[in-house]
């Protein structure tokens, strides 16, 4: 401990000088930012800062009847008008032609979250169950998975896109633990082994802010696309740069107010590039129960849900013929 | 429409000194369980602290130093419920802070030789501020008339006459007001004094 006489103490209080006001402001609005209803008082994510989920009971959701903050990167109702864009082509598809009929057959989607707990009446059983371990030598290994899922985010995942797309084949990578938390080398070795199984559609409704693994991110986001796997991912539901969504070659995932599962529109201002229904969705949770969430994470999988109901009618389309289809057939876009 | 706040933000007071405050424990565990209050205070608390960090002992540049301020926040904020020892709270953000600042200096850096020379006066810089908060936070535990006197004489610079004028104190008396606070600071600073209730 120093002598604290009169100068060191003066010393010492002119150190610390005050923050910028904006700056502390903007730093105690984060709860207001990340929305008010969190799951048992917590805050869920994932490597760091992913898509989390903000969830509360459907008890709770009866008794708040205040409105909540969007996640991040999302769209404000008000804002509908401010996003209508005028599609210039002189014949435009519809959505009967894009999925009328469609159940997601033979659409293999694999969900790179928490695992899945198959026997969920919402989930309707799985193919197939991996999980991606980090052993003390730094390797991953992949292993079958019975675990089902650690933390329920998985399986609610899971249920909305079986709810869109019944019948498409459903497979869990699991790579975050009980903590909704994960390690970047999981995360990108369960993905190597996704795309190596070449999916069809790869749910990602996390993300990570270690910009160490942005790089890795990036080229396996490429070499999905590439290869025809279209990778899904959510925007962070904090105001803040994370991987994978950040990537041209994935389809970007925010959300929007709406209840209706199907409506979905086109951001003209990226970088996220599609707002699906996040809020107040009522998923699928551990030990079959249901829950009302709030969260990008649940807004990027009625993306995949509706991507796998237009693979299955139209299973040659290659990424960027999917999101091309995916932005003609946004609800903001209208015929000029 | 636009979406609605959940809550009211209260005002930020633009400069002055934090009012007494609960332990880093009780904050955080308020904050834990969504007492906004709570965490703008663990914020208020610890905002001169991790702006100094991010400008004085890594001298990020202004835009940077805000980015790494609110991603130290924000992490804070996600990941509190994953602390183990609530008592560790600051160490755990000075930590975090001086992670984000080295991740900030490396990406900006050509030259990543002359990092460890620059970490190596950041982190001796980190224990003159790891007093200087010790000192801000026995000042927060002060009635608020020496807070006050102190944060203006010391930390603001101003004069007996400045103090004098705005405080309807007598300049006569300004110097042994702020002895007497003085000898109160220091008793807290070396524990012989109980804190004082919040006023």
């Amino acid at each position: 401990m120093p002598n604290f006489d009169a100068n060191t103490i003066g010393e010492l209080l002119r150190a610390l000088p005050a923050a910028p006001e904006p700056w502390v402001r903007r730093a105690q609005e984060i709860p207001r930012r990340a929305g008010s209803r969190r799951p048992f008082g917590r805050f869920l994510e994932a490597f760091s800062g992913p898509a989390a989920v903000l969830a509360h009971s459907a008890q709770a959701a009866e008794e708040e009847a205040e409105p909540i903050e969007l996640p991040a990167w999302s769209l404000q109702a008000g804002d509908l008008d401010r996003i209508k864009l005028r599609a210039g082509w002189p014949e435009r598809v519809d959505r009967e032609w894009a999925w009328g009929d469609a159940t997601g057959a033979g659409v293999r989607v694999c969900v790179l979250d928490s695992g899945i707990d198959a026997g969920h009446s919402l989930v309707g059983g799985i193919d197939g169950a991996v999980a991606a371990l980090v052993g003390d030598d730094g390797e991953v290994r992949i292993e079958e998975d019975s675990e089902g899922d650690l933390c329920g985010h998985g399986t609610a995942c899971a249920g909305i896109i079986r709810s869109l797309a019944p019948e498409c084949s459903l497979t869990s990578v699991r790579i975050l633990g009980s903590g909704y938390t994960g390690s970047g080398a999981a995360f990108l070795g369960g993905l190597r082994w996704a795309l190596d199984q070449r999916f069809d559609l790869i749910n990602m409704s996390l993300s990570t802010t270690k910009r160490e693994f942005g790089a890795a991110l990036h080229e396996l986001a490429d070499a999905a696309y590439f290869r025809r796997s279209l990778l899904v991912a959510s925007a962070h539901n904090m105001p803040v740069e994370s991987y994978p969504w950040r990537f041209a070659s994935v389809i970007s995932v925010g959300s929007h107010e709406d209840p209706n599962p199907f409506v979905f529109y086109y951001n003209p201002s990226p970088p996220v590039e599609f707002f699906a229904r996040g809020v107040d969705v009522n998923v699928a949770w551990l030990e079959g129960a249901q829950m009302q969430c709030t969260g990008n994470s649940f807004a990027t999988p009625h993306i995949s849900g509706i991507c796998a109901l237009i693979l299955s009618k139209h299973p040659d389309l290659r990424p960027f013929e999917l999101k091309s289809l995916l932005y003609q057939l946004s609800n903001n876009i209208v015929s000029a | 429409m636009g979406s609605k706040r959940a809550f009211t933000p209260r005002p930020v007071p633009s400069r002055g000194v934090p009012a007494p405050n609960p332990t880093d424990e009780d904050l955080v565990a308020r904050c834990r369980r969504g007492d906004e209050g709570a965490w703008r205070a663990l914020v208020d608390r610890y905002s001169r602290y991790v702006f100094a960090i991010a400008t004085q002992s890594f001298r990020l540049r202004e835009h940077d130093a805000q980015d790494v301020f609110q991603e130290v926040f924000t992490r804070v904020y996600e990941h509190l419920d994953m602390l183990r020892d609530d008592t560790a709270v600051r160490p755990w953000i000075a930590q975090v802070t001086r992670r984000l600042c080295v991740d900030r200096l490396r990406a900006s850096r050509e030259d990543p030789a002359g990092d460890e020379l620059d970490l190596q006066r950041a982190d001796d810089s980190l224990e003159r501020l790891d007093e200087a908060l010790t000192v801000w936070e026995a000042l927060a535990r002060l009635p608020e008339n020496c807070r006050e006197i102190l944060d203006r004489f010391f930390s603001r610079d101003q004069s007996y006459e400045t103090i004098g004028k705005e405080l309807s104190i007598a300049p006569g008396t300004i110097a042994s007001r702020i002895s007497r606070c003085l000898e109160k600071l220091r008793d807290v600073l070396e524990g012989r004094s109980a804190p004082v209730p919040a006023s």
